[in-house]
């Protein structure tokens, strides 16, 4: 429990690195595929904590606590980001009737 | 988190009533997805390599609380107002007068 450097270090670097790629790309996947405004926000978010994953484990290999910090920033901004945007979609939901991305083309005009 | 897992929650129940795009634009998206993964996992080949004295105390809450309240203090500050004004906006957007 002293020595939480040396324990995150016992899995390489590269590991950490493809596994938050792969999060990345599920998260771009999910954008691009689906058209469920819910989902576009998880896949986003899913691509924050892939970044979040990055910046730890780059933190933790080079003994700097500033990364971890910065998870934290980002997380707050994407819990803001989040509660923002389900209001917004709450009200395009009593506007239009359905929370599919589509229904925003009224933006347009 | 919490706020991801209830949207979760939610998900099932509506499930059979969701369209989907068209087969093209799956396809595409598939295809620029995949690529996106391999030129991600390509540029790994190139190799890189961390060398930095190691302060083996950097993950503990102690020093992250010494750095978030010392050197990201005016961050922090103003990340605290951010969350108050997303609260105030969100209550305003979703109340139900209008």
């Amino acid at each position: 429990m002293n020595d939480i450097t040396s324990a995150v270090q016992v899995v390489p670097l590269n590991y950490y690195i493809v596994l938050s790629i792969v999060l990345f790309s599920i998260g771009v996947m999910g954008m691009l595929l689906r058209r469920n405004a819910i989902i576009a926000f998880m896949s986003i978010e899913l691509m924050l904590n892939a970044v979040n994953l990055l910046m730890v484990a780059f933190s933790s290999f080079r003994g700097d606590s500033s990364g971890q910090v910065f998870v934290f920033f980002i997380m707050v901004v994407a819990a803001a980001e989040v509660a923002i945007g389900l209001a917004i979609l709450t009200m395009v939901h009593r506007k239009s009737g359905s929370i599919d991305i589509n229904s925003l083309n009224q933006l347009k005009w | 988190m919490v706020l991801f897992l209830t949207v979760l929650m939610y998900l099932n129940l509506n499930k059979t009533i969701e369209a989907s795009k068209p087969l093209l634009i799956k396809i595409a998206a598939m295809v620029s997805g995949g690529l996106l993964f391999l030129v991600l996992l390509a540029s790994l080949k190139s190799g890189l390599s961390i060398s930095a004295p190691v302060n083996h105390e950097a993950g503990l809450i102690k020093n992250l609380g010494k750095t978030l309240f010392s050197e990201y203090l005016f961050p922090f500050e103003a990340t605290a107002v951010l969350f108050l004004s997303t609260m105030a906006g969100a209550i305003t957007l979703t109340k139900k007068n209008s």
